[in-house]
């Protein structure tokens, strides 16, 4: 019996660019060249925005201006070990965690490192591990890993 | 405001693969059943609505493609990329306005069309913070439920019996795609991706397609089917950034039900309400959303899910149909699913899963990872 023809393939790239925005540019401007955490602040709602963002998503005031240094030690949040990489395929296993700096309100996702026989949990205070300067190209990946202190 | 009813309802049984037929071909059949079941002409329909999001179908300007197959061809019709709730809200207003007294909704999955899905959910973290970390979307799920355990101190054997309640209703639900039996050990003995969801706890795709049909007051007394009343409807976004979403709580659900309860004089909602039909993508989310709708109290859904408050025997039921857990998850359909399941225990007519007395039921879906959005929907035998 001839095989069924039930489909057709297709496949198409997608490639775009991302604008950084003022308020991100700021940020990310500030851990390529000092690896400083910068965000904004918003005084009306006395909330920490990292990264900054031109305006509070809380009372709509503009606080680009309104620079607030953050970090950039902070503590562990959740933590989750995951054995895939983005694509879903089954990678070595890693942590990854939601990270709060001291003086932010908001909560950074990154990965973490593990320390030889100290697994990450909430609660576990960690610092940034940045790229060295010559290779940091103003991304948030310019982090390599948070680890623990 | 006019009253406006659900008429009529159909829907495709949910399967993991449906490679015969084409989603044009899916929804088609789900409308014919629809449209038999409200007992009208598809010449009378004024007003259509789909939900889609162009990167599941693989299409661009997907609303487009969508009239033909629901007999809309030259008629007012669009598209909207949420959940199948939020276009039920939609045309309940259009007929509610006046504007239209037959309105059409239908939402479909070919999720199994999808051949590279983590690729998919990645691309909708967001592009400067998150997607370049290369961390899979799934995380920011086990994430979320890391943070509501911490909270609420719910255990594996409540989370367990989440999967094996909901997995169990749909072995009486023939619509279901992933009816089971499943034990403790069967939790405890799954994999995880992501510690610390384990893969049991997260509910599978699956294709399908649903359509309802809406009509308003006079038009849906003289139809002389049973009518079933829309009571009141709300949705919400938190945010759309991940680092100021609240984690632990779904706030979103909060806010959707806050607007729907009102809209349909909901004062006590443990005691107003006979079923739900609740967003369980993941187990912990059946518990998270119960607690943000005031059905139970912080920190207390996972002892009254193992007291078998929510059994289909309990003191309110949940998920009879299976959920996303029972029934597959279908993307933008997941909410229009809801509703055939919660229209067809309102009429009576759930068979061996039917919730007795059943006179007001609720849906809650959530658009998945990474987004905090959501929509609330209240059904009634009457008007309100």
């Amino acid at each position: 019996m001839p095989a069924a023809i039930t489909r057709v393939k297709g496949k198409i790239p997608i490639e775009n660019s991302y604008t950084s925005g003022l308020a991100g540019e700021k940020t990310l401007k500030a851990i390529k060249e000092h690896g400083e955490f910068i965000g904004t602040s918003c005084p009306t709602c006395n909330w920490t925005y990292f990264p900054a963002r031109m305006f509070c998503e809380r009372c709509f005031s503009r606080i680009l201006e309104n620079d607030k240094s953050v970090g950039p030690e902070g503590t562990l949040e959740a933590v989750s070990l995951v054995n895939i990489d983005q694509s879903g395929k089954k990678t070595k296993p890693y942590y990854v965690g939601l990270i709060k700096l001291d003086k932010a309100d908001t909560k950074l996702l990154h990965h973490i490192k593990g320390a030889k026989g100290l697994v990450p949990r909430p609660g576990a205070r960690v610092r940034p591990v940045f790229n060295s300067p010559d290779k940091r190209r103003g991304s948030i990946t310019d982090i390599l890993a948070f680890e623990l202190v | 405001m006019r009253k406006v009813a659900i008429i009529g309802i159909g829907a495709l049984k949910a399967r993991p693969k449906s490679p015969e037929l084409s989603y044009k071909e899916m929804t088609y059949q789900a409308a014919k059943l629809a449209y038999q079941d409200a007992g009208i002409d598809p010449q009378e329909l004024q007003s259509f609505v789909t939900l889609a999001e162009d990167i599941h179908e693989g299409t661009s300007i997907f609303d487009e493609y969508t009239p033909d197959q629901l007999g809309s061809a030259q008629k007012p019709m669009h598209t909207i990329t949420h959940d199948g709730l939020v276009g039920l809200a939609d045309a309940a207003m259009q007929i509610a306005s006046g504007l239209f007294d037959l309105v059409v909704v239908e939402a479909h999955s070919k999720a199994s069309n999808i051949k590279n899905k983590a690729d998919i959910e990645a691309y909708a973290l967001d592009p400067n913070w998150v997607r370049p970390l290369g961390i899979p979307a799934h995380a920011l799920a086990a994430l979320e439920a890391a943070c509501y355990i911490k909270e609420s101190g719910v255990t594996e054997e409540a989370l367990a019996e989440v999967v094996s309640k909901n997995k169990g209703n749909a072995k009486s639900n023939h619509l279901a795609a992933y009816p089971k039996s499943v034990t403790l050990k069967d939790f405890r003995g799954s994999t995880s991706r992501c510690s610390p969801l384990r893969d049991i706890e997260t509910a599978h795709h699956a294709d399908g397609a649903c359509v309802i049909v809406l009509a308003g007051e006079e038009r849906a007394k003289a139809n002389g089917a049973i009518p079933v009343w829309i009571q009141g409807f709300g949705w919400a976004t938190e945010t759309s950034a991940i680092d100021s979403k609240t984690w632990d709580k779904a706030v979103y659900a909060t806010a959707a039900a806050k607007k729907a309860f009102r809209m349909a004089g909901i004062a006590d909602p443990q005691k107003e309400i006979s079923l739900l039909e609740i967003d369980d993508t993941y187990a912990f989310k059946e518990l998270q959303h119960l607690e943000a709708i005031w059905i139970f109290e912080r920190q207390s859904a996972w002892k009254k899910t193992l007291e078998g408050a929510t059994a289909i025997k309990g003191k309110i039921p949940v998920n009879a149909s299976g959920g996303c857990l029972g029934m597959g998850e279908m993307l933008e359909a997941k909410g229009l699913y809801q509703v055939h399941e919660l229209v067809t225990q309102l009429r009576g007519k759930a068979g061996k899963r039917q919730v007795e007395n059943a006179k007001r039921g609720v849906a809650l879906a959530w658009r998945g990872v990474p987004t905090s959005s959501g929509a609330c929907l209240v059904l009634g035998r009457q008007p309100q």
